[in-house]
């Protein structure tokens, strides 16, 4: 808040209101003989306090009398300064900074003492939250065996992440065509020749979270779910599925081929 | 009192940010990303998922996913401008009971305020996440040339986000203050704001703190979109002539078409050629047919050069109203992710003979803007404030469907006007004044605000009993209208508050939902 109270807002725009109806040159603190940059540097000071903006948050008729007292502000304004445009031509050039006379009424609304909001309290989880899941030490098991079911699967899940791959840095070249972990690959491909979707999905979901950088493993989980999805006529998604797949890993030759019977079967 | 945030609540990408110890400060979501996508999708179970995970989702459900949904919020269902977005967005656009454009997510009818909401949804909870504290209002800015309704139907969606808006302020407007709270000095700047749906210009003076907008023009339909688009066309003819298939037919072709045409455009701003690599994007007659090809930046140009010229007309009326020459012009800044593409920035230069200032970032000065403003409406910012002007003409309709304009476009705001008006037919015992807004010369080309009816006149022949009608405009560009019969002081008066098509019930019933 501005550092006034409501009532205190309301007796000053009243204020204003009545100073301007009755003398408009004294309200905007300006002697009679003002000239045009003059009445132009009160109304933009005057304008800083008395903008509805500043009343934005208070009671709507405050609200609606700080838009009473600003249209009659500019009105003041605009009546000065036409009587005295002649003498010192339009206002192009605004005036100096240095040369704003002081209003002779100092508006009421005062910048407060020490504005500057305390730095809000930041809660520290999002940081962590937003780090992959896998943040243990290379060799650590990646996601509890205990959501796999016992199978084929669980055996490729629970190898430890030792053979080939400590633990991939970020900044590990794209350059991953060539399978991370050659056991694994071959794992994975005989459960996706065997048609075994949810035990191939659940493997590799594990072997992302254990090498998330590695592309392949993501572009065969889309291929599982897009082949899977052509098999059993779910087209559309098919082709979304076995597109990611290719855009991960645009050398990945069973989506290609999947594709390939995919549109001219489709015919 | 809770603090304000500001939000830019952009047609791709939206931004939040904060004032702190005076600066404003753009703050993360939870993906560590400074904006965030402004897409909602909902899942086949019903969960709605917003910002990049829903951007994910494009691809896989093109269907519930919804992008753009700014290009709709206010409008009807038979603008001509919706009427060509909807034959090539790849979700459904169905007539809401009033005529108003929503989009239709597996049967159920959705407003365009009810997705925005959940993006204003988001950008609360990740102001939230930051400062520890709930928050409750906030400032939204808006393109400067989105008429009442479009503003309404924005305000909503934040009551249904559960946010108060405490203002609604005009995009290039936002740049400026965040640029000038830097910048102070007296200077006259131009603000060249191309977005991902819109084009905005206004030229501001900074005059001791105070920021006056002299004049702002726009065109509320050509954006980043269009640009994709022309891309999109460019492609999609050339893959017909050569394989007779329309792509723009294939809902999963074309969404992956709009992804490589969007990428295209980013890497043409930098590079000078790029490749579009789709493979397997169609089915031909021997089997699979790819989409390879390389695009040069100056293709790129020219098939968007009817685009590019459609820049020139508002910043010449622009300059034209805020009675200026380019030469007058201290800065021009450019705003919005599309100035980043050179052909663009090299007409803004061509139009104000001056180069753009550096050092602003166009995707974020937005939101920054936003928060400044909510340090002036909370005053922490005690030396800066905001004169704003109407971006459309407001009018009464008169005899012969003609629209008389009371108040003018680029008025400063607040301000208040009047017209005498006289009754056509004899014995006239009531007049209707229809409120319209827009720039055409026929008040049914224009937006219809509202309508009401002063009675009881006295009898007299056509032309004897005269009406004065008052406008005023508060500060929120809301307009009051009085009319009175001149010498009874027979008086009516009416607060019009454009309406965004949807009941407070109905804001109410989505704000629990959302909420819930």
């Amino acid at each position: 808040m501005a550092g006034i109270d409501e009532s205190s807002a309301r007796n000053d725009l009243a204020g204003m209101q009545d100073r301007l109806a009755r003398d408009p040159a004294g309200a905007l603190g300006l002697p009679q003989n003002a000239t045009a940059d003059e009445v132009r540097a009160a109304f933009l000071e005057l304008t800083k306090h008395y903008h509805p903006v500043r009343f934005g948050r208070m009671a709507a008729d405050i609200q609606k009398l700080s838009n009473e007292v600003f249209l009659a502000l500019r009105a003041a304004h605009d009546t000065l300064a036409k009587v005295r445009r002649r003498q010192t031509g339009p206002m192009a050039v605004p005036a100096a900074k240095g040369s704003v006379p002081a209003p002779a009424q100092l508006p009421a609304l005062q910048p407060r003492a020490g504005t500057a909001p305390a730095r809000p309290v930041r809660l520290g989880t999002s940081d962590s939250a937003a780090r992959p899941a896998i943040s243990g030490p290379a060799g650590t098991p990646a996601i509890g065996a205990r959501t796999v079911p016992r199978t084929a699967a669980n055996a490729v899940a629970a190898r430890p992440a030792a053979p080939a791959t400590p633990a991939p840095g970020p900044s590990r070249p794209a350059s991953n065509a060539q399978p991370a972990a050659p056991h694994d690959d071959v794992a994975i491909l005989d459960l996706l020749t065997r048609q075994q979707w949810d035990q191939a999905r659940t493997a590799l979901h594990q072997l992302t979270a254990r090498d998330p950088a590695s592309k392949r493993w993501r572009a065969l989980a889309c291929y599982a779910r897009g082949r899977e999805a052509q098999l059993e006529g779910r087209l559309d998604d098919a082709r979304v599925e076995l597109h990611d797949a290719l855009d991960l890993d645009p050398e990945l030759q069973l989506a290609k081929t999947a594709l390939t019977e995919l549109f001219t079967r489709r015919k | 009192m809770g603090r304000v945030i500001g939000i830019d609540l952009g047609t791709t990408n939206s931004c939040v940010a904060v004032l702190e110890g005076g600066e404003p400060t753009v703050i993360h979501n939870q993906e560590g990303g400074r904006t965030t996508p402004s897409m909602v999708s909902w899942n086949a179970d019903g969960d709605v998922v917003v910002g990049a995970a829903s951007k994910r989702q494009m691809v896989t459900n093109p269907q519930r996913t919804v992008f753009g949904a700014k290009r709709l919020i206010g409008r009807k269902a038979h603008d001509r401008e919706v009427q060509s977005l909807a034959t090539r967005l790849p979700y459904s656009l169905v007539a809401a009971k009033n005529g108003d454009a929503w989009v239709d997510i597996a049967g159920t009818p959705r407003s365009p305020q009810e997705i925005s909401a959940h993006v204003l949804a988001k950008m609360k909870r990740v102001a939230e996440d930051y400062l520890g504290e709930q928050v409750f209002e906030a400032v939204v800015t808006v393109p400067a040339y989105f008429d009442d309704v479009q503003r309404q139907a924005t305000k909503d969606a934040g009551a249904i986000a559960g946010l108060t808006v405490r203002a609604i302020l005009n995009e290039p407007t936002a740049a400026a203050l965040a640029y000038g709270a830097q910048h102070q000095h007296n200077q006259r700047l131009a603000v060249f704001d191309l977005g991902g749906g819109t084009f905005d210009i206004s030229i501001l003076a900074i005059e001791n703190g105070v920021f006056e907008v002299l004049a702002t023009h726009g065109d509320t339909s050509l954006g980043g979109d269009d640009f994709d688009r022309v891309i999109i066309d460019l492609l999609a003819d050339e893959f017909m002539t050569e394989h007779s298939i329309d792509l723009r037919r294939d809902s999963v072709a074309l969404q992956r078409l709009k992804e490589a045409a969007e990428r295209a455009k980013i890497e043409l701003s930098s590079a000078m050629t790029t490749d579009v690599n789709l493979p397997f994007i169609a089915a031909g007659p021997a089997g699979p047919v790819h989409l390879m090809r390389e695009l040069e930046r100056g293709q790129l140009e020219r098939a968007c050069r009817p685009l590019i010229d459609r820049l020139d007309a508002p910043c010449h009326k622009c300059l034209t109203d805020a009675h200026c020459t380019p030469a007058d012009i201290d800065q021009v800044l450019l705003v919005g992710g599309m100035t980043r593409m050179p052909v663009v920035q090299e007409r803004a230069v061509q139009i104000f003979g001056k180069p753009a200032s550096k050092g602003v970032n166009p995707d974020e000065i937005v939101a920054m803007g936003a928060a400044v403003h909510s340090g002036i409406m909370g005053g922490e910012l005690q030396e800066v404030v905001l004169l704003d002007v109407t971006p459309h003409n407001m009018g009464v309709k008169v005899a012969g469907d003609k629209m008389s304009v009371v108040i003018f476009a680029n008025t400063s705001i607040p301000t208040r006007a009047k017209k005498v008006f006289a009754t056509t037919e004899d014995n006239q015992t009531y007049v209707a004044i229809e409120i319209y807004q827009g720039e055409h010369e026929l008040a049914s080309r224009n937006r219809r605000l509202g309508r009401f009816v002063l009675g009881d006149l006295r009898p007299a022949p056509r032309g004897v009993t005269k009406v004065e009608v008052s406008f005023t405009m508060d500060a929120d560009g809301i307009l009051e209208i009085t009319a009175a019969e001149i010498g009874t002081g027979r008086a009516a008066s009416v607060q019009i508050e454009a309406s965004s098509g949807l009941t407070a019930e109905e804001i109410e019933r989505l704000g629990q939902r959302l909420g819930g």
